[in-house]
């Protein structure tokens, strides 16, 4: 009559292994179980060890949030999610600010109503008022992970255009400290962000700075070459020089947008024919932006000014939302796969990537953990894959070279 | 020498003279198992190693462990030791390391749609008591997979764990997360 009860270290080893959607239904096992897997070093244990992420796109609109597995197929509708904020009224409209490691950052206003939220388990955590004294016209978000300080970071900053000068505000809420600190910004007065929202990459927030001049009397935005970027350990901006190369093509340059693919920054750029995607291989050198994809426009009813790459999947596709109310699937070579209508009711439906974990934005409040690798939600190792492939193909010169 | 019929001479690994040690089960199984598969259960390496002791051929008793579950264990160590060693000398040639990856693949497979939930977990003690790390994690992978899409009432069957949620308690988990309850495999 031997004891069939399994030591509870073997019993962790073995939840250790499982992937989200598992631990989320097992905390049901029993009140010891959900413990287990609610316990904070638990979700971290899991989070790094994890041989699988599960990725997925969070979409946001007016009435609803949804998310979906973007390596699947938009029409296969079994991967797809209903979320509703807990504590918001459902169909409540918030924009996604950030997204880290299965934190995603949503806001009711502009300037305040911030709240961390894991859409995979359901924990969320209000955000104090930031208390901006500065009513602005536009706002610069970001969320980001430390490891230096195993903290979550949320930035906020708000504009003021006026004559010849612009006033700003900038506030970092640290979710350790609890608390919002006004942070002076490095931002000159006559740039503005092209994107509200910073890419997370290498521990820093990078923001895409846009020039605007007038040309015989018209406004022409013109693609400035830097990238403004705050580091969230030292709490500090300085900025970063975009690619050589691109400077000269600024004529033409419609659009431009940075993202974090596969661990490394990226530029994205719109020229008259092109969507073009350029990756900077080594963080920090500027020499080192190489030109990775090139896809043509095909259809025509792409809105060249409003297609904005989301991120790519296990096959190489580049998922993206056209006109912020299509979803689209398109392969390296620009040709449309698949595309859908996200919503009906609207435009202007905002995405994020988010991977799914039992990250809880309730276990940072002074807990001393230990460090956490800094993973962003749009490091995919398949991705990763593809772009090594591309760049493989780039070396050896030949763009015809098949695959092994 | 009780001996229930099961006395087992395991092939080894390497060469020549194949020095064996004794082990003796709870139940009366009686085993000759050879060196370099015993020292993989790091019970009897520290045995052996921290008294100093010369390895002679004395019968150990395991008190913990059944025959069969002992066999079992003989077995999954010595084709591991061999798949070691098949590895290291394809190492270099890919093609010959993915063979042999798939023949362990294969075996793993095999060795574990033959267990029922029963053994898994027995073997699970066993091991977790001989304290034999590799089949460990074999072993835990292998429950880690077989749960990983089941219900909760599977899962508490499992593991022998009993409910204690009202089923109140219980319906509010289910609601907050009900994503995570659809797709599961039927009981």
């Amino acid at each position: 009559m031997s004891t069939k009860y399994l030591p509870e270290n073997v019993i962790v080893e073995i939840l250790l292994r499982l992937p989200v959607k598992s631990l989320v239904r097992f905390r049901c096992v029993s009140k010891r179980w959900r413990s287990l897997i609610s316990d904070p070093r638990f979700a971290k244990s899991q989070f790094s060890q994890a041989s699988e992420r599960s990725q997925r796109l969070l979409i946001s609109s007016r009435s609803e949030i949804l998310s979906l597995d973007y390596n699947a197929p938009f029409g296969d509708s079994s991967t797809l999610r209903e979320h509703v904020v807990p504590s918001l009224r459902r169909g409540r409209h918030v924009r996604i600010v950030g997204s880290c490691n299965g934190l995603v950052c949503v806001a009711v206003h502009r300037h305040k109503g911030f709240r961390i939220w894991n859409p995979s388990t359901g924990d969320v955590r209000k955000l104090p008022d930031p208390k901006f004294s500065l009513r602005g016209e536009d706002y610069w978000y970001g969320f980001g992970f430390d490891p230096s300080t195993d903290d979550y970071k949320l930035l906020v900053a708000s504009f003021l255009f006026l004559p010849r000068y612009q006033e700003s505000e900038g506030k970092l809420f640290s979710l350790k400290r609890n608390s919002w600190k006004t942070i002076l910004q490095g931002v000159d007065a006559s740039s503005e962000a092209k994107e509200s929202t910073g890419i997370l990459c290498n521990g820093s927030l990078h923001w895409q700075l846009e020039l605007w001049e007038e040309l015989d009397g018209v406004w022409v935005p013109e693609c400035r070459d830097q990238i403004c970027v705050f580091d969230l350990a030292e709490e500090k901006f300085h900025e970063m020089l975009m690619p050589v190369q691109v400077e000269d093509r600024y004529k033409g340059i419609f659009f431009c947008s940075l993202r974090n693919l596969g661990g490394c920054l990226c530029f994205i750029s719109y020229n008259r024919t092109h969507i073009e995607l350029w990756r900077m291989m080594e963080y920090g050198v500027r020499e080192s932006w190489a030109l990775m994809l090139s896809i043509a426009y095909f259809h025509v009813r792409i809105s060249r000014h409003n297609l904005a790459p989301v991120c790519i999947s296990r096959d190489g596709q580049v998922v993206a939302i056209n006109d912020g109310k299509e979803l689209l699937r398109c392969n390296s070579d620009g040709e449309i796969l698949e595309h859908v209508l996200a919503f009906s009711d609207s435009r202007k439906c905002k995405a994020a990537v988010f991977v799914e974990s039992l990250i809880s934005p309730n276990h940072y409040s002074g807990v001393d953990g230990q460090g956490q690798r800094l993973f962003s939600d749009e490091d995919d190792d398949n991705c990763t894959q593809m772009l090594a492939h591309l760049t493989n193909e780039m070396q050896n010169g030949d763009a015809s070279e098949s695959q092994r | 020498m009780a001996d229930d019929g099961v006395n087992t001479k395991v092939e080894a690994v390497s060469k020549a003279t194949t020095e064996t040690i004794e082990l003796r089960t709870e139940d009366g199984g009686v085993f000759d198992v050879d060196k370099p598969v015993a020292m993989e259960f790091l019970i009897l390496k520290s045995f052996y190693e921290d008294e100093g002791r010369v390895f002679d051929k004395t019968s150990i008793r395991l008190p913990n462990v059944k025959q069969l579950e002992l066999s079992k264990v003989i077995e999954y160590c010595t084709r591991a030791l061999e798949f070691g060693a098949k590895s290291a000398a394809a190492a270099g040639d890919k093609d010959a390391e993915r063979m042999v990856r798939q023949e362990r693949e294969g075996f793993e497979a095999e060795f574990v749609d033959e267990l029922s939930n029963e053994m898994l977990k027995e073997l699970i003690l066993a091991v977790n008591f001989l304290d034999i790390k590799e089949m460990l994690d074999f072993l835990i992978r292998s429950v880690a997979n077989r749960i990983r899409n089941r219900s909760v009432a599977y899962v508490r069957q499992f593991f022998d764990i009993e409910n204690d949620f009202t089923p109140q308690e219980e319906d509010q988990i289910h609601q907050e997360n009900a994503w995570a309850f659809e797709g599961v495999d039927a009981d």
